[in-house]
């Protein structure tokens, strides 16, 4: 039998039994894309319909109050762009120290590194709940006693987010071809020549969508800062770090335990917001990656 | 590139837009005594020449009434004598935040006194009124953080235990205790459900932990149906949770059967009720005027006759399961920010208003000599000098 017929015989496709076999995986696949997108319409689609008559400018522009007539997200909405922004700006930035020493810095078959990505990988899995026993034990109060700020929950929504973060953007650098590096090093270009002007430009779409990931997932999360000493009632915005706040996602859980059933369109509508809000989040991550693809 | 920079431009003059409208600051008024006002003034206050005019609800009408022509209406009103002083004084607090955590059951009742309050005080001094927020931790969380010295004021739907106390008094923190309202919790079954009334002493047998506890609704009582006795109960940190323990007569929240579905959120338990035969819960009063479409409030007996939870039962305490509702603020709040003082006291003097509209049982003449009693000893505190 020569290579040529192997191959034929091998890509043969009028046996009847691999045909059925590659319909039923197709059919597999189908089910199991049609299940995720349902359940997710499904969502969408009855969260937009309860929400939709609650959905207004005022809804926006007012701010919480007992009664639901004259309920808005304006200290929730701002409480979650000061928290969100602070501490996608702070784990970003440490993300970004922590991945470019660990890939470009350090041996990857050293003991440390292993050590370390290890730990990280660990952080990365560990539930939202326990980072706010953490921020209650250490940032609230213990040793820095900021208080339920907007700072002590930036830091802690930090600490959640950052080993994604620090992952992702691992992963990001690792993806950078080695003969770039080679290239650059070989013109003579220095180590941190070559990370800032070749590895770290080429990396940046898949940093984009990481950080972003971690960002949104900052954005929804209420569980850490329900145990941090969430406020229901918060009737001004955030004038800064040390400031009384609330979130999105914390409007959206008192809401849904109120006494009328007013609340739980407002609930609806503030879940609406919350998820444009994270598309507006995901679109900007595409749009950096594809506006910064470098091909080879 | 220069379409992505015109995108952020055009981002950013919107953001402005928005901003600089959010920051536009409430219509001036120019309103006299009888004039319309709206919902979201109430309790904003003016001095017009030597007299303060309030907005006000109009007596008769309510937020939750379901009579249309009871529902409420808002209008300036004239207010008069020393009263009028007060609130003026209690309005022209400024530039101060209060911190405000405990019982989620008295929760809605703090909001809404914060609510008036900021309105009466940025009414006054505009941007510079007072802050208050309003925490959810739960009675036992709330004084927790309250003998920490972190939160201003206490909510409590019970009053503090001797052991919170003492850990308030080691760490030297003081506080006033002011009765604020009241509250009847309701047992409520579904509405197929034939029963109508329960004596107490059925109550404790449904809800005791025992080995021959009932399973079926005939177990207690052999006229009763036959449907499987489902329970649904409060969560196990909330003040609710612990007076039903007492109240039910169970001898404590640890007597209480562990086979009862138990969430913090009262609405699963409606849904819980509402959805089963054979479905029992209990909550607060509120929550069972709000969803009498959904489940039925049974009356109960203590052995003078079945009682239907009302306001009147509830403050006459002929109800069974009545308690009363506290605000414990810190004395050394009160000395030191002016402001916390300012708010118990336009929460004390405004408190049948504030306890109607976020649907609670008003004081009784009793209760409101404690208060008023509460008040006099906060104002002899000592002032904080300067």
């Amino acid at each position: 039998m020569t290579t040529t017929e192997l191959v034929a015989s091998l890509s043969d496709s009028t046996s009847p039994s691999r045909r059925y076999k590659d319909t039923l995986f197709l059919t597999v696949l189908w089910v199991s894309l049609l299940l995720a997108l349902l359940t997710l319409a499904t969502l969408v689609i009855n969260t937009l319909i309860s929400g939709a008559s609650s959905l207004s400018w005022n809804f926006i522009a007012f701010f919480p109050s007992p009664f639901p007539e004259d309920s808005g997200i304006q200290s929730a909405l701002f409480g979650s762009l000061w928290v969100t922004l602070t501490s996608g700006f702070v784990s970003l930035s440490v993300a970004l120290g922590t991945a470019i020493y660990l890939e470009e810095f350090t041996n990857p078959n050293s003991r440390l590194q292993r050590f370390i990505t290890v730990n990280i990988q660990t952080l990365a899995g560990v539930p939202s709940i326990v980072y706010g026993i953490l921020g209650l034990a250490f940032v609230v109060r213990g040793p820095l006693s900021w208080g339920f700020t907007v700072g002590s929950a930036a830091a802690t929504l930090t600490m959640m987010v950052l080993p994604l973060m620090i992952v992702a953007t691992r992963e990001a650098l690792k993806a950078v071809p080695p003969s770039l590096r080679e290239g650059s090093y070989a013109l003579g270009a220095t180590r941190w020549q070559t990370v800032y002007r070749q590895v770290l430009p080429a990396a940046r779409p898949g940093i984009a969508t990481g950080s972003i990931l971690g960002v949104s997932r900052a954005l929804g999360e209420s569980a850490p800062l329900i145990l941090l000493g969430a406020l229901a009632y918060v009737s001004y915005n955030p004038t800064g770090f040390d400031s009384d706040f609330t979130v999105l996602p914390l409007m959206i859980f008192k809401w849904a335990t109120e006494v009328q059933d007013e609340y739980r369109g407002l609930a609806a509508a503030a879940i609406v917001v919350l998820l444009l809000l994270l598309f507006a989040l995901n679109a900007v991550a595409i749009i950096i990656r594809d506006r910064s693809r470098i091909r080879w | 590139m220069t379409s992505f920079r015109k995108q952020l431009v055009r981002g950013l003059i919107a953001t402005a837009v928005v901003a600089s409208t959010l920051a536009v600051g409430a219509p001036v008024f120019a309103a006299k005594s009888g004039d319309k006002c709206e919902q979201r003034d109430a309790y904003k206050i003016a001095k017009v020449g030597t007299s303060y005019i309030r907005c006000e609800i109009v007596p008769g009408t309510s937020l939750h009434s379901a009579d249309p022509k009871k529902k409420a209406a808002f209008k300036w009103k004239t207010l008069t004598g020393k009263a009028a002083d007060a609130q003026w004084v209690m309005s022209s607090a400024k530039n101060a935040s209060i911190r405000v955590d405990g019982s989620s059951t008295v929760a809605p009742l703090a909001t809404v006194a914060a609510k008036y309050f900021e309105t009466a005080t940025k009414s006054v001094n505009g941007k510079k009124g007072v802050k208050v927020a309003v925490g959810i931790a739960g009675t036992g969380g709330g004084f927790e953080k309250f003998c920490r010295g972190e939160t201003d004021i206490s909510n409590a739907s019970r009053a503090i235990k001797s052991s919170e106390a003492a850990i308030c008094a080691a760490n030297g923190i003081t506080f006033t205790e002011i009765p604020i309202a009241n509250d009847g919790l309701a047992l409520v079954v579904n509405k197929s459900n034939p029963i109508d009334c329960m004596k107490m002493s059925e109550v404790t047998k449904l809800w005791k932990t025992s080995a021959t506890a009932p399973t079926k609704w005939s177990d207690i009582n052999s006229s009763w149906p036959s449907t499987t006795i489902k329970l649904f109960g409060a969560g196990t940190d909330s003040g609710t949770f612990d007076a039903f323990g007492d109240l039910s007569g169970v001898g404590g929240k640890a007597n209480l059967r562990k086979d009862a579905s138990t969430s913090e959120d009262d609405n699963v338990t409606v849904r819980g009720v509402n959805g089963d035969a054979g479905g029992v819960g209990y909550f607060g009063l509120s929550y069972a005027i709000e969803n009498a479409d959904k489940v039925k409030t049974l009356k109960l007996d203590k052995g003078a006759g079945c009682v239907e939870p009302t306001i009147a039962t509830v403050q006459g305490n002929t109800y069974p399961m009545s308690r009363p509702l506290f605000i414990y603020p810190k004395n050394s709040s009160l000395i030191n920010n002016p402001a916390v003082g300012a708010f118990v006291n336009f929460f004390a003097t405004n408190v049948k208003q504030i306890s109607d509209d976020a649907i609670f049982v008003p004081l009784t003449d009793t209760q409101i000599k404690a208060l008023t009693g509460a008040l006099a000893r906060i104002a002899a505190l000592p002032k904080k000098k300067g």
